[in-house]
């Protein structure tokens, strides 16, 4: 079978083959290679796109070699690999603890926050904030760890996505 | 084909116990041409004594004395007035005993004992309680193993949600290598009528409570005991995991509001009390569940969904509590030791 993958690359030398080599000796083979320069991401990342052949087992066992070396996967035959999730989170939402939250998870390295929308209720313990993040596919569960002990540090009560 | 009589004695005449008698009672013929098992009750119990009769009792009777007097021990000429669990089994002659008395999650007694007793008796068990197996689940365990005799638990996790034989038999072969599901029926009702109607948890509660669905004192169920006790089961029976309730990380339903159930409903989803054995960790929490989720399920319906290696994603659904539904599964794991254990 043939899959479609995007990766992110440092553009340092030796990277490419790094990932090719063991690649290659799990029997995927790589047709295509593209390097988008032009599309280097903020961190000085360059997107590569490999089109690899090979048995499924082969081309999984390839998936989890890249990612095995910290490499972000982008893509998988066009789907995206970052992972949505919309938490809920309740209590004191009052604008500092709110904003103190917010920053907090956003600084987390894995989690980016998308999207903030917050519900008053009658009361103002009884209003929640919505939040949606983005995190690596694979770091969904420890992001969401994380984010637990944010919320109990700010007395918030925490719903997550399943 | 050959009959083999199986006599039972059961311990508990509440609503598990009456239900068991009922489908004894129903099924008794069906069960000899079917199976060629006769099963024979000859004693059981409750908090006023027993009934106890080698012969058999006569289930029909036994469910008339409860529901006139609220005695077993009332039973015409074979009641015993003020015997325990342990004294039953000393009288009684029996080859499998039903333990379906009230869960205690705190010690797991005395039903412990009894399941215990029985065990070094070299008697077969089935039980519904989940207390001790959510306690000392590998000690119960071993202690069937050394004795050799067969201990099955289906009706303890889901009620009639088939879930422990799913797992052990259906999927056997497969690694499990999480299970996320709704395991009480109350606070799924509660959780649904509240993103249904958009109403409050108290008041939605209190309906429960008057429709019978919740217990007066809702404790074990709203704060996820109950459900916590039950993914406690599963991770042992099912995963190998080797754990207690005190593993549970543990949070119940009453803080979810109105406003956040409404969040939810709003952004396509539904908050439902979820237990999960996943990555090593046993949770049970309110979380977020797509409403096109299998395990959106409305009103008292479990759910299971156990991820696979061979088989992928496999999903049950049936009713968790009730006592016919409880006594099905029961009755199944009666048919199973009926079958596997020998004469």
């Amino acid at each position: 079978m043939r899959l479609k993958v995007l990766i992110e690359l440092p553009d340092t030398p030796g990277q490419l083959v790094a990932i090719l080599q063991p690649l290659s000796s799990l029997g995927a083979n790589v047709s295509t290679i593209i390097h988008d320069h032009d599309k280097r991401t903020a961190d000085g990342k360059v997107p590569v796109r490999l089109t690899l052949d090979g048995s499924r087992d082969a081309l999984r066992k390839g998936m989890e070699v890249i990612r095995e070396m910290d490499l972000t996967i982008i893509e998988i035959d066009g789907v995206l690999q970052k992972h949505k999730q919309t938490l809920l989170l309740k209590g004191d939402i009052t604008t500092d603890n709110l904003t103190e939250t917010v920053n907090k998870i956003d600084e987390l390295s894995e989690v980016n926050v998308i999207g903030v929308n917050l519900i008053m209720g009658p009361q103002l313990d009884e209003s929640v904030c919505k939040m949606i993040i983005e995190t690596r596919s694979n770091k969904g569960n420890e992001a969401i760890r994380q984010i637990k002990e944010i919320s109990k540090e700010n007395n918030l009560f925490l719903i997550k996505e399943i | 084909m050959s009959v083999k009589t199986m006599k039972l004695c059961i311990l508990g005449f509440g609503a598990v116990g009456t239900g068991v008698a009922k489908v004894v009672s129903m099924k008794h013929d069906e069960l000899i041409e079917k199976y060629g098992l006769d099963l024979v009750i000859t004693a059981i119990s409750d908090r006023s004594g027993a009934a106890i009769n080698n012969d058999g009792l006569d289930p029909e009777l036994a469910l008339e004395t409860k529901e006139k007097t609220g005695k077993i021990a009332e039973y015409p000429e074979f009641g015993v007035a003020g015997i325990d669990g342990i004294g039953v089994l000393n009288e009684v002659d029996y080859d499998c005993l039903v333990e379906v008395t009230p869960t205690n999650v705190d010690d797991g007694e005395p039903t412990q004992s009894h399941m215990l007793k029985a065990f070094e008796d070299k008697k077969h068990v089935v039980t519904s309680n989940k207390g001790p197996l959510a306690l000392n689940f590998k000690t119960l365990v071993k202690a069937a193993e050394d004795n050799n005799v067969i201990f099955r638990y289906e009706a303890s996790v889901g009620g009639a949600m088939p879930v422990i034989n799913t797992g052990s038999e259906s999927l056997a072969g497969n690694t499990i290598s999480s299970v996320q599901g709704i395991l009480n029926g109350t606070t799924n009702y509660i959780l649904s009528r509240m993103a249904n109607e958009g109403s409050e948890y108290e008041s939605t509660l209190k309906e429960a409570q008057e429709l019978g669905i919740a217990e007066t004192n809702p404790y074990q169920d709203v704060e996820g005991l109950d459900a916590a006790c039950k993914i406690v089961i599963i991770a042992n029976s099912l995963m190998g995991w080797d754990v207690t309730l005190a593993d549970v990380d543990r949070t119940g339903i009453s803080n979810v509001s109105s406003s956040e159930v409404k969040a939810a409903v709003d952004d396509g989803y539904i908050i439902k009390l979820i237990a999960e054995a996943a990555d090593g960790k046993l949770t049970v929490a309110p979380m977020m569940v797509k409403q096109s989720s299998p395990l959106a399920v409305n009103g008292t319906l479990n759910v299971t969904t156990f991820k696979t290696d061979l088989a992928d994603e496999v999903t049950v659904i049936g009713f968790g509590a009730g006592s016919i539904e409880t006594a099905s599964a029961i009755l199944g794991d009666l048919v199973y030791v009926g079958k596997h254990g020998g004469e």
